[in-house]
């Protein structure tokens, strides 16, 4: 039988310490574990245009910051935030993430439904990732990491360089921005 | 406290249990007598449940992306060779980073990168031992010399390789033809760095056969080639002073 390159028997640990060491073959292997859940953190994060791109930059940053991995958490739990930071480093390049936060956060209240207008029992057919789409930037950040990604205000207030109230109110527009999607998704 | 008026501002706070305690008694209390907002919070806690579901949700991308992350991957300042069968404790260089690893190990990588200086030390020497050379300091290469500078009397070379094997060509002639003015042993070190040249760019090249996009590759291949010219000149003005 021939060996399976993606599937012999060597410990992640070990992998990581060939990495380190320079092994890309050993690289490549971390890659292929973990590629699935970094992109569709990129994907829920930045959108499918972007995120196949935004990947390779977090593999390429993990390269270079794989020495720093000290395993005091699991590999999958530092990529994740790793891959969090560079993500938000690609939004703040493309704007101030304070401002973006700032900026969208009106647009949202004017899309969210008044209570009365909502629909009852969106659930049945609800695509959730549809509706993160069209969420605007800011808010769909802290949705998808405060309800996704289980961050707390906190960590992102200091991720996006914001107050953990402005978080907190960018949530609940979030919240009822989508309930508000997914309402009408329902009603169609 | 009793809340009359629709606390949305705080329902998505009760939904996380984030409230103080009498903030999560008085919206309950209002709760228990508002629809409209009972509806929210069970659409909200819906809501968090799909959220949550959707974390453990991977994703395929829509192309490997491997090849594009391996070509912008750095070499290690210290790599160890882990899987590519080098001798054990060999610094080794990868010229590949997917599908073909060439690796170069310490003899012909530490001489080929230090193939200059080392050339110029028998160089020099061969030029040292030459009574008209003896007044003035040993022409000793600066590694950050110009690599591609012309010289009088041959080819200027540029890398398109017919230009450039010409140049090179012109030089090895020279050589040839001049050696027997050169110290024996400077002519074996020159020999035993140009082999170990040409190996490195017959590993360049097969690698690059297979990854022709690599840019570490291209700048290898264009590095070795440079020294190869290099060193050939060297050479061949040392012979014509001697």
């Amino acid at each position: 039988m021939t060996p399976n390159f993606h599937s012999r028997p060597e410990s992640e640990a070990d992998d990581v310490a060939r990495a380190i060491a320079g092994d890309a073959a050993a690289f490549e292997r971390l890659y292929r574990t973990h590629v699935p859940r970094i992109l569709a953190l990129a994907r829920r994060m930045a959108g499918a245009d972007s995120a196949d791109e935004l990947a390779q930059d977090i593999f390429v940053r993990v390269w270079q910051k794989l020495g720093s991995f000290r395993g005091e958490a699991s590999l999958a739990t530092w990529l994740h935030r790793l891959a969090v930071n560079v993500i938000v480093e690609r939004f703040r390049a493309l704007g101030t993430a304070r401002d973006r936060f700032l900026a969208d956060g009106e647009e949202a209240i004017t899309r969210m439904p008044a209570p009365t207008e909502a629909a009852r029992g969106w659930d049945a057919g609800m695509d959730l990732h549809v509706a993160v789409n069209r969420l605007p930037p800011g808010a769909r950040t802290v949705f998808v990491l405060h309800d996704v990604e289980g961050y707390k205000h906190e960590e992102i207030g200091t991720l996006l360089g914001v107050s953990v109230g402005t978080s907190k109110s960018q949530l609940h527009r979030a919240r009822m921005t989508l309930r508000g999607h997914l309402s009408r998704e329902a009603r169609a | 406290m009793s809340i009359t008026a629709h606390p949305s501002d705080a329902l998505s706070a009760y939904v996380d249990a984030e409230l103080d305690a009498a903030g999560m008694r008085a919206v309950e209390e209002h709760l228990t007598g508002c629809a409209d907002c009972r509806a929210i919070v069970a659409d909200l806690e819906r809501l968090c449940g799909h959220a949550r579901a959707w974390a453990d949700q991977p994703a395929t991308p829509s192309a490997d992306l491997w090849p594009g992350i391996a070509a912008r991957l750095s070499p290690r300042e210290t790599a160890r060779p882990t899987s590519t069968g080098a001798p054990s404790g060999a610094p080794v260089v990868r010229l590949a980073w997917y599908r073909r690893r060439v690796s170069l190990g310490v003899p012909e990588l530490a001489l080929a990168a230090s193939l200059v200086a080392g050339l110029a030390g028998a160089l020099v020497s061969q030029r040292a031992a030459s009574p008209a050379r003896q007044e003035g300091p040993p022409p000793v290469l600066a590694e950050r010399e110009p690599l591609d500078a012309p010289d009088a009397g041959v080819a200027t070379a540029s890398f398109a390789d017919a230009q450039y094997d010409a140049a090179v060509s012109d030089l090895e002639r020279v050589l040839r033809d001049h050696r027997q003015r050169l110290n024996p042993r400077t002519v074996l070190v020159l020999e035993r760095n140009l082999r170990i040249i040409d190996d490195a760019v017959r590993e360049a090249r097969a690698a690059l056969a297979v990854d022709p996009a690599n840019p570490l590759l291209n700048a290898t291949l264009a590095d070795v080639r440079r020294r190869k010219l290099q060193l050939l000149r060297q050479a061949t003005s040392i012979t014509e002073g001697v």
